[in-house]
């Protein structure tokens, strides 16, 4: 036995680390890739363009008393990019992890690795948290570089309206709405993310429609409604998030009822840790059975 | 004990693909060879921890395979299946899977070219996309990546499936250092001759069942006890089953639609005296060998052992 190479190897951890940065880096370079990433990155490019149109609706209607830098990248965020192209970033970032390469079967070279199945789940989910969280915030973060460009730094009239009687310059403005938007972007495409991660575990084969079915029944179908089963949906939360990240701006005219800052930021961040864990944990349990015919 | 399989079932629905298979492997070569759809494939996904036994403890260093890093840090799997990120080069496959497996990048590097050289993978090779290789040059790399960290226990799936005769003898000469250094090596094959070019010690699996192991000689020997069966189409079947009935070389007579089966211990004698004693009168328009290959074993042994 040539035991240089065995020295080369570290040792194994009688416990379970959380991730295996060796299998995240090669994760992230997977992904790069990949079609999907190529597509996802596209998609990202929606807002932009949605905002684009929206400008000329804004500049068209300029009489408009009410209207603000903030306010309309409030809106852009919240409902072309948290209800649209973020999870469907999510979705094809998330959707055939693991699936994907044990369809190819290749999946098998990393399951006779030394790393705990646990620890390949969250490896192999991180880099799609990563990605998917940046392509999120950067939708949210162009946006706004847009409309900056188109408003400028000046205020409008409406800007004091907005604060309730009290003043904000434009930067402030700039300062809260920006990252309040890009966050609950990338928020919100991290946590369907996980939630995809675990679908496509369940549902290998039909894992696209079954993710794309959870989103539209699940979050579209009960997160807008508000009540009952609603308040278990990521979009809820994702709203309320960008709506009280700064209420002075937005004043909290995009949902009824919001949840605090707070309280929606420990939801979404629960929620993304009870689904990483569902998933590790299936895969711990679950045989893969790869076969030699391609599937 | 390197591996040890206790009685283990591994199940798929209603189909059995395993039952209750019990072995002990501690060193060496072991071949194990069955035909298609015996259980090999799936006793090297219970081996390699891709899927749980339904019942019964596969152990490798005395500890459960399942889940184990600890295990699978001592152990190289190639698998059967032709599957590669194909977008890696052949050095980049190698180092890249050897680093998951806890090595440093610039060690990797090294001992993945140092094995792909041993391999006989030409260098230009090593910087080209997998997508562009042979099939030869595949399974090279795909031996390689199992190798690479040198480990103890080695499960090889058709390992010489598609390969030419040079990538052969290089990988069969790989595999017999490996069991010099100290390796236990497990190879599975359908091709019986092939793998007893590696090792004597065949286990042969069959209808999900471990049927005989041993040294190939002795399973050859059960092979030789086998009556052959011979098919005569003839026009006077009757006739010619009366006949060969009272042969000396035949076993069992059947009569069949368009002839009659002879079953015989001795198939050249029986032959032989065909060509001479066959009478006209049987209309004798030809005859065929069956089970005469390694099928007839493998269906022979799965019999016995049932």
């Amino acid at each position: 036995m040539n035991e240089t190479a065995h020295a080369m190897v570290r040792p194994v951890a009688d416990r379970a680390p959380l991730f295996d940065p060796a299998v995240v880096r090669f994760g992230l370079r997977q992904i790069f890739r990949t079609r999907k990433f190529m597509i996802a990155a596209l998609v990202s490019a929606v807002p932009v363009i949605a905002g684009i149109i929206m400008l000329f609706v804004d500049v068209a209607a300029s009489a408009k008393p009410d209207y603000t830098f903030d306010a309309g990248l409030a809106e852009t965020t919240a409902f072309v990019i948290l209800g649209g192209t973020v999870p469907f970033v999510a979705l094809l970032m998330a959707g055939g992890m693991l699936a994907d390469e044990a369809e190819d079967r290749t999946l098998t070279y990393l399951l006779v690795r030394p790393i705990r199945r646990s620890t390949l789940y969250v490896s192999k989910l991180l880099p799609v948290l990563l990605v998917t969280a940046g392509l999120a915030a950067v939708q949210a973060l162009l946006l706004g570089i847009m409309r900056l460009l188109a408003f400028g730094l000046a205020g409008s009239d409406a800007t004091e309206e907005l604060v309730g009687g009290g003043t904000i310059s434009s930067g402030a403005l700039i300062a809260l709405t920006v990252p309040a938007a890009a966050g609950a972007a990338a928020l919100v495409g991290i946590v369907l993310a996980a939630v995809f991660g675990v679908v496509t575990l369940l549902t290998t084969r039909f894992h696209f429609f079954a993710n794309l079915l959870v989103y539209l029944v699940w979050e579209l179908g009960f997160g807008l409604t508000g009540g009952g089963l609603g308040r278990l949906t990521v979009l809820r939360y994702g709203m309320s998030f960008l709506d009280q990240a700064s209420p002075s701006v937005v004043g909290g005219g995009l949902m009824d009822q919001p949840s605090g800052v707070a309280f929606s930021l420990f939801w979404l961040l629960l929620w993304l840790v009870l689904w990483a864990l569902a998933g590790a944990a299936i895969v711990r349990r679950r045989d893969f059975n790869i076969t030699s015919a391609a599937s | 004990m390197t591996l040890r399989f206790h009685e283990v079932t591994r199940r798929y629905g209603d189909v059995v693909a395993l039952n209750r298979v019990s072995l002990h492997l501690d060193g060496g070569i072991t071949a194990l060879v069955g035909p298609n759809g015996a259980g090999k494939s799936t006793f090297m996904k219970v081996a390699t921890g891709h899927v749980r036994p339904s019942s019964g403890r596969v152990e490798a260093f005395g500890q459960t395979v399942w889940d184990n890093p600890g295990v699978m840090a001592q152990v190289g799997f190639v698998p059967e299946q032709d599957a590669f990120y194909e977008w890696m080069t052949g050095a980049d496959f190698v180092a890249t899977l050897a680093t998951l497996g806890g090595m440093q990048p610039a060690s990797a590097k090294r001992l993945a070219e140092d094995e792909l050289a041993t391999l006989g993978l030409d260098r230009e090779a090593w910087d080209r996309p997998i997508r562009t290789y042979s099939k030869g040059m595949r399974q090279r790399v795909k031996l390689a990546q199992a190798l690479v960290h040198e480990p103890r226990l080695l499960f090889l799936d058709e390992p010489l499936l598609g390969c030419d005769p040079v990538a052969r003898r290089r990988i069969q000469d790989r595999i017999r250092s490996l069991r010099n250094e100290g390796c236990t090596v497990v190879v599975s094959s359908h091709i019986l001759p092939e793998v007893e070019r590696l090792t004597r010690d065949i286990a042969v699996v069959a209808g999900g069942r471990l049927v005989a192991q041993g040294d190939a000689g002795e399973i050859r020997d059960v092979l030789g006890q086998i009556p052959s069966r011979v098919r005569l189409a003839c026009k006077d079947a009757r006739l010619a089953a009366a006949a060969l009935a009272t042969w000396p070389d035949v076993a069992a007579v059947r009569i069949q639609d368009d002839g009659v089966e002879v079953e015989t211990p001795r198939l050249r004698a029986f032959l032989q005296r065909l060509q001479k004693d066959t009478p006209k009168a049987w209309g004798l328009q030809g005859l065929t060998t069956v089970d005469a290959d390694l099928d007839s074993l493998f269906a022979y042994l799965a019999g016995e052992a049932a």
